[in-house]
């Protein structure tokens, strides 16, 4: 048993162990938890990755006449000013006002501006009052002009994190990155044995107050990130999905630019790379043997993004040194893996908070409290009843055409019908391809019969219990003007048109 | 035998002439067309040419008006990579890989130019040479 006293006296004394977290596992794979927990005294940890819950609050410091500021943009980017007169929240997430620019230059891009001491051009408006005379004001600033720059993350370092592929036909843009069609490929985020929080799994070291690494500054832990659970499944003590969180703050005028990165996930939002790295104090065997967790250990779920709900499903239970290979066995086949925090700049991250405290530039420091590592549950947000395909979807049979009929039979059931679309079917209503009206003009002029050279055969197609929202997401990402409904059999249960969602968006009151 | 990238620039109002069998015929080279891109107001194309006498090949493409540009490297990656590996497992030639340093590295010969990784990069770290 060691205290936090007496690792800070033999750091004064140059005596202390400091390794990380990677050369801990070697270690006590050579000499076991009992004899590394006498002889290690710091095992620091590091990770650098995508963190959309992050932001900064910044203080402009007051014009003359002075000006309540309530719309803030800054280069392009809405901050958040509803507080003190010359206060704003400007949150990584944020994307640009600019449709053209969007994620390409959002909040995350304004912080790693501000690191670089770029120039970023201010305008603000608000409504006026006795105190606050002026109404609009443009302005350029540095953060050298800022009173107060201060990163305040409410979610970072998530211990454990589940790796996404996507089991629809069709390409994903997703903040875990483009997931290729039919299982494609898996990406995956979290550092493995070097991330902070699995090398303490149940929180005995550090809390509100524990100095960490943040983005090359000192900053520290404020309380429990947003989302923290600690009741999740667990194996060998460390959660096997997304489990704790901290909230984290740090002076960004002491950050460094090497440590932080504004993100543009494609098609999906601007996020920051953060760089965090905690000092892990070995006071005993169990954080020794926590300090000394194995890739092969850290258990992970692959989840199927491809199913746009909350409860994605589990597709197959996989570990860091799998995903790490490069490739994992899915269904028979190998399926590439990608990573989405960098392990080379969380080694860095490891090796530089080592040498901090090494040389006393970082200061090793006892919480003010544990964070919570009992009793915390993620509850969702209950919303009124969507309505479903199934809800909207016409009672009448849909009429469909094997490829057996000529494409004059089916023309003239087109007409008859009054329809525009009409799915090609096996004859146990299997879903084959799509023939709509401007197919048939097009047998047309190719005075083609053959149904099968007109027909649309990758076909986009939606299930009954989807919502109607995700549905309606669809039909305008392909650009198509009627959907198909099939069953898990790719059986035709219907057919749903934009007439039909449009129909329903004007009956909402 | 020796096999080199080229992007070939053109008009596209010489698609109709027979240059590439022409070429094959002539040089005894092997052709592999990697990407092609042609609209009304131009067209270029990145392919692979394999054979002896790829000096030949490349000045008779240059005498039917094809503007050559022989590439070393399709695909650069740049200062903003953090060497994370996002791009990875979108190739669908395994030519981008991690070293044992963790950095990123790019095999120019496996490369087609598909442009994958560039447009799922976050960071806009990898570029086609154009």
């Amino acid at each position: 048993m060691k205290t936090i006293e007496e690792i800070n006296q033999k750091i004064d004394s140059q005596d202390a162990t400091i390794i990380t977290a990677l050369e801990m596992t070697d270690l006590v794979d050579e000499i076991g938890t009992k004899q590394a927990a006498k002889e290690v005294d710091i095992v620091t940890t590091g990770t650098f990755g995508a963190m959309c819950s992050s932001g900064a609050i910044l203080n402009f410091g007051h014009t003359d006449p002075p000006i309540k500021m309530n719309k803030t943009i800054l280069n392009g980017v809405e901050a958040y000013s509803g507080l003190a007169a010359v206060d704003a929240y400007i949150g990584a997430g944020q994307i640009n006002n600019d449709p053209y620019i969007k994620e390409n230059y959002g909040g995350a891009h304004v912080i790693e501006d501000l690191i670089n001491k770029k120039e970023i051009k201010l305008k603000t408006e608000s409504y006026t009052t006795d105190c606050y005379p002026l109404k609009k004001m443009k302005t350029t600033i540095t953060i050298d002009d800022l009173n107060q720059a201060i990163m305040l993350n409410p979610r970072n370092c998530y211990q454990n994190y589940a790796a996404a592929t996507n089991s629809r036909n069709e390409t994903i843009k997703t903040y875990m990155g483009t997931l290729l069609p039919n299982h494609g490929n898996i990406t995956y985020s979290s550092a493995g044995a070097l991330s902070p929080l699995l090398n303490d799994p149940y929180f005995e070291t550090i809390g509100p107050g524990t100095n960490i690494f943040l983005c090359g500054a000192q900053g520290q832990i404020i309380s429990e990130g947003t989302q923290h659970v600690t009741e999740t499944e667990r194996y060998k003590d460390v959660p096997i999905s997304n489990a704790g969180t901290i909230m984290v703050t740090g002076n960004m005028k002491e950050m460094q630019p090497e440590y932080i990165k504004a993100a543009a996930m494609p098609d999906y939002g601007s996020t920051l790379y953060v760089a965090i790295g905690i000092p892990i104090p070995i006071l005993n065997e169990d954080m020794a043997r926590y300090t000394s967790i194995k890739e092969e250990d850290i258990k992970c779920n692959i989840v199927d993004y491809g199913i746009p709900k909350l409860n994605r499903p589990t597709i197959k239970q996989t570990n860091y040194k799998e995903l790490r290979s490069g490739k994992i066995e899915l269904n028979g086949e190998e399926i590439p893996t990608s990573p989405m925090s960098s392990y080379k700049k969380s080694i860095e991250i490891a090796e530089e908070l080592k040498n901090r405290i090494e040389k006393q530039t970082f200061t090793i420091n006892t919480p003010t409290r544990r964070l919570k590592h009992k009793g915390c549950i993620q509850k969702p947000l209950k919303m009124k009843q969507t309505k479903k395909i199934k809800d909207i979807l016409p009672t009448t049979p849909t009429k469909t055409v094997t490829l057996n009929e000529n494409i004059k039979t089916i023309a003239e059931k087109l007409i008859k019908n009054n329809i525009n679309h009409v799915p090609v079917t096996t004859k146990d209503k299997k879903i084959l391809g799509i023939i709509t009206s401007w197919d048939i003009t097009k047998a047309l002029t190719n005075n083609t019969t053959n149904p099968e050279k007109i027909m649309t055969k990758k076909v986009i197609t939606a299930y009954e219990d989807e919502p109607i929202d995700t549905v309606a997401r669809r039909l305008s990402k392909h650009n198509i003007s009627a959907i198909p409904i099939i069953n898990k059999t790719k059986q035709i249960k219907g057919l749903i048109t934009v007439e039909d969602i449009s129909r329903t968006y004007s009956n909402k009151k | 035998m020796e096999k080199i990238k080229v992007r070939l620039t053109f008009s596209p109002k010489i698609i109709h002439k027979e240059i590439i069998s022409t070429l094959i015929k002539k040089h005894d080279i092997t052709f592999n067309i990697l990407k092609a891109d042609i609209n009304p107001a131009h067209g270029t194309m990145l392919v692979e040419i394999k054979g002896k006498d790829l000096k030949e090949s490349i000045k008779y493409l240059e005498n039917e008006q094809i503007t050559t540009k022989i590439i070393k490297k399709v695909v650069q990656k740049n200062d903003n990579c953090i060497d994370c590996g996002e791009c990875i497992s979108v190739c669908p030639v395994k030519a981008i890989s991690l070293d044992e340093t963790w950095t990123i590295q790019v095999d120019s010969e496996k490369c087609i130019g598909c442009g994958f990784c560039t447009t799922t990069c976050a960071m806009k770290a990898i570029t086609i040479d154009q």
